[in-house]
């Protein structure tokens, strides 16, 4: 029975953080320190110890998940600790602030601290919409078998062709050819097809149009097939309609795979590298106070 | 549905080798599953790709969507199959025969031997986002290395440079201003941003030498340097109470529980001290004040004792040795003057210092002698004697008197005594002559003195007492003028029209000099609370230890100009 890592035994984890959490703004509120509330007093230290040896903690799930052979804890366990305790780290780190903020090392290290968890708070989300959609929309193919399926209806349909007059063969073949999915980030995550076609026209002239979602071939296709007389060739074109239906269809899942995948994976390239220059400012966060105490 | 299956494998050769098999089940299924009765591990099949059922048309084949079958040549997702027609099933040719005895339906199947059934060269489209440009691990070294130099090392760097970080500043690059963890107070803005002016060593906080590099060397200590606790003050931190960097930014340091660290229970924290009392919160744990009086009776005549005694004392008195009463002066019906009668106010004897914190001490010519002259002859209102020693007084009215003898005088008393006329003009007069007046001139200055003395002038104010014939004494005069000077009252902030003088001080019943009329703890506590977390409940003033008492002392100056001049110019 599958169990999404924020139901991990019974949210071991929410409770754990919440606990934190409540210890914490309890004793802030309780904590009259002869200062302003800051890092510099015992409660201040307190939580600031505990932040950073949770940011280290956490930092640390990076190494685990590749530990494959490592026996402390799932790896199951290990994300719904991140993800809770993880929360929490916003509570204890704001709270070592003292509400102060400015323009220094120690702020930049805080709203570092922030950005990673915010990126962590929307793969979360996109791990609770999406993984459902993306086996929805495989269902149980691969995306290179899917690739694979392409190739093999474009095959099929250059045969066909090959009974056809030339500008079909051509026509098929530049729509392998000029297929254009994917490509830069942006692409990836908006899903885009900037697939063209070269067809022939009533003149008999090749013009490259565009043809995302298959669009032009079939268009083309459907005229072809409304002027055939010919009850051989209306078949043999009929075929190809429909090839390049299911090869549209294919495309799609295709690009909405990638698509998924890509939103899967994009917070984690805020995620990751925002983090390692957390620990940068945490480093000079806590070196720069004690260098000039 | 009872189907009979061939499996044709077909030899380089062209031999075929033939096996059968008989199926019964509810379909004949396809795919890449392996509960599937056709499977295949060809990747590009799903793992449920078809299924053929038995229908009232007959056999039928059901693809499961997105899956596809060539039927004769067309590609199609469902279609009745008859006797004779060719299904393409992924890698596999499917044919339909003549049902034999006792089956539903018969097929054969073979690998498609086609060429273009193997697989085509698939399509390579970007689709990942690591492909696509984004790396994770490049970005992370260069976002670590990036803020540890900028945030740590160029600033440490600097720092131990010889104006490293004013090099950086210039360079408009991080410099160590960015490991400041908030505004310093206005006070220290003449410290511009330079870091190293407190922050001298590093990793040691800022030392109590630094601070007093600006701030007087003679800067006023807590307590007087023969006391008990002056070693372990001279211990205590300038920034125990002065701290920097915070916000919102306070100077000093005003919680009372820093003061109470010692205070709260001095008998434990302080053993070697003497007198002091425990304190806890003024609202309610604060000791009666107690008042620095001149002790009178310890006083000689050039020096003063001071004795602090609390003002519940039994029997609290002052020893001024004056007989001056504030009730007989602040008579609502006024009291006689040369003027007439006149109604007295406070201010019409203590005059305000130009602070307007306090009051210039009691002096017979500021306060009394506008209504108390010292005029001792109807006949010369405008000689008066001085306010002085008696001697002085009685020599002063001997003077006068032998002088107006001995020139044009006319002696009151000379109608019944034919001696006492003076023929004039003097200068000529015999050495006998000139003694008989200077007598009697001395004999009435004598009797006047008695008269100044015991009967109406200076005896209204003063204790005096006559040893000779022409000898008074005195009683010195020791008034108390500050009460309390440890405390900072600022009278100017508490006189208000709301508020006179009689709020705290009941001098109008007051019948005795001797009354001390410094209002008790309890008379400022109608409008003052105790520290900061106590006053905003009762409505009152919350006041801490500092709000009366300084650690340092008013009177010194916390900031030395020669000295601070020095270290700026030293430091830019």
């Amino acid at each position: 029975m599958h169990q999404s890592f924020l139901q991990y035994r019974g949210k071991r984890y929410l409770w754990w953080a919440l606990s934190l959490c409540f210890v914490a703004v309890l004793a802030y509120a309780w904590h009259q320190p002869v200062s302003p509330p800051n890092g510099g007093t015992w409660l201040g230290y307190t939580l600031g110890t505990i932040g950073a040896l949770l940011i280290l903690w956490l930092t640390a799930l990076g190494v685990r998940k590749r530990s494959y052979q490592s026996a402390v804890g799932t790896v199951q366990g290990w994300v719904s600790a991140h993800v809770y305790l993880g929360l929490a780290l916003i509570v204890v780190a704001t709270l070592h602030t003292g509400f102060q903020f400015g323009w220094n090392v120690h702020t930049l290290a805080y709203v570092l601290m922030m950005t990673v968890i915010v990126s962590g708070l929307f793969g979360v989300v996109m791990y609770l919409r999406f993984p459902e959609r993306l086996s929805a929309n495989r269902s149980s193919q691969t995306r290179e078998q899917m690739l694979q399926e392409i190739a093999d209806l474009d095959q099929r349909a250059l045969r066909i062709a090959a009974n056809l007059p030339a500008e079909f063969a051509e026509a098929i073949a530049s729509n392998r050819d000029r297929t254009r999915i994917g490509g830069t980030v942006l692409d990836i995550l908006r899903g885009r097809d900037r697939s063209q076609v070269s067809l022939a026209g009533d003149d008999g002239v090749l013009q490259v149009v565009p043809n995302p979602a298959q669009e032009h071939m079939l268009e083309w296709l459907g005229r072809q097939l409304s002027r055939s007389t010919d009850a051989e060739r209306t078949r043999r074109i009929d075929e190809l309609v429909n090839l390049m239906a299911s090869r549209r269809s294919l495309l799609r899942r295709v690009i909405e795979d990638a698509r998924i995948a890509g939103w899967l994976q994009v917070w984690l390239y805020v995620h990751v590298p925002i983090t390692f220059a957390l620990l940068g400012s945490l480093i000079a966060h806590v070196v720069s106070v004690f260098l000039y105490w | 549905m009872r189907t009979s299956i061939k499996f044709l494998n077909r030899a380089d050769g062209g031999a075929v080798e033939i096996s059968s098999r008989l199926h019964e089940g509810e379909a004949l299924t396809f795919g890449r599953a392996t509960d599937q009765v056709l499977h295949t591990s060809d990747p590009r099949v799903p793992l449920q790709h078809s299924r053929i059922v038995s229908s009232a048309r007959g056999a039928v084949l059901r693809c499961k969507a997105p899956a596809q079958a060539v039927v004769n040549g067309r590609t199609t997702r469902d279609a009745v199959l008859a006797v004779g027609d060719i299904v393409q099933l992924g890698p596999y040719v499917l044919r339909v025969l003549e049902p034999e005895a006792g089956v539903d339906l018969s097929v054969s199947v073979e690998a498609d031997q086609r060429a273009d059934a193997r697989a085509a060269a698939p399509l390579a489209p970007v689709l990942d986002l690591s492909v696509a440009g984004l790396r994770k691990r490049r970005w992370s070294w260069a976002f670590f290395l990036v803020t540890l130099a900028f945030g740590l090392i160029l600033p440490w760097v600097a720092h131990n440079a010889e104006g490293g970080n004013q090099t950086l500043r210039s360079l408009h690059l991080p410099s160590d201003r960015i490991w400041s963890s908030g505004p310093l107070h206005s006070a220290h803005a003449g410290l511009g941003q330079k870091c190293e002016s407190c922050h001298v060593k590093a990793f040691v906080s800022v030392r109590s030498e630094t601070c007093l590099d600006c701030h007087a060397s003679n800067l006023h200590q807590h307590v007087a340097a023969g006391h008990a606790q002056a070693a372990s003050l001279a211990q205590a931190k300038c920034t125990n109470c002065h701290v920097e960097h915070d916000e919102p930014s306070t100077l000093v340091n005003r919680d009372q529980r820093v003061c109470l660290d010692c205070h709260a229970d001095p008998k434990k924290s302080l053993p070697d001290s003497k007198g002091l009392q425990a304190v806890a919160d003024f609202g309610d744990s604060h000791p009666e004040f107690r008042v620095s009086m001149i002790d009178a009776a310890a006083s000689a005549n050039d020096s003063v004792s001071v004795q602090r005694l609390a003002l519940d004392s039994p029997g609290l008195r002052e020893r001024s040795g004056l007989k001056f009463t504030h009730a007989k002066h602040l008579d609502p019906k006024g009291v006689k003057t040369a003027d007439g009668q006149k109604v007295m106010a406070c201010a019409d004897c203590h005059v305000a210092n130009r602070d307007g914190r306090g009051f210039a001490p009691i002096t017979m010519e500021t306060s009394c002698a506008s209504c108390h002259k010292l005029e001792f002859d109807p006949a010369t209102p405008d000689r008066k004697v001085p306010h002085g020693k008696p001697a002085e007084v009685v020599q002063a009215l001997i003077d006068h008197y032998s002088g107006r003898y001995l020139n044009d005088y006319t002696d009151p008393h000379a109608a019944a005594d034919s001696a006492r006329v003076v023929s004039l003009p003097t200068l000529g007069a015999s050495p006998a002559a000139r003694a008989r007046l200077l007598g009697n001139a001395r004999e009435r200055a004598l009797t006047v003195a008695k008269d100044v003395f015991e009967r109406r002038m200076c005896v209204d104010c003063h204790v005096v007492e006559r040893v000779d014939a022409d000898e008074w004494r005195v009683a010195a005069v020791k008034l108390t003028s500050t009460w309390m000077p440890g405390a900072e009252f600022d009278h100017g902030a508490h006189g208000t029209s709301l508020t006179p003088c009689s709020t705290c001080h009941a001098a109008e019943k007051s019948k005795e000099a001797a009354d001390v009329l410094m209002p008790s703890i309890k008379v400022c506590r109608d409008c003052h609370a105790g520290g900061e977390s106590h006053g905003e409940a009762s409505g009152k003033l919350a006041s801490g230890c500092t709000t009366c008492h300084g650690f340092h002392g008013a009177a010194q100056p916390l900031w030395q100009q020669s000295a601070a001049r020095k270290v700026l110019k030293a430091s830019s």
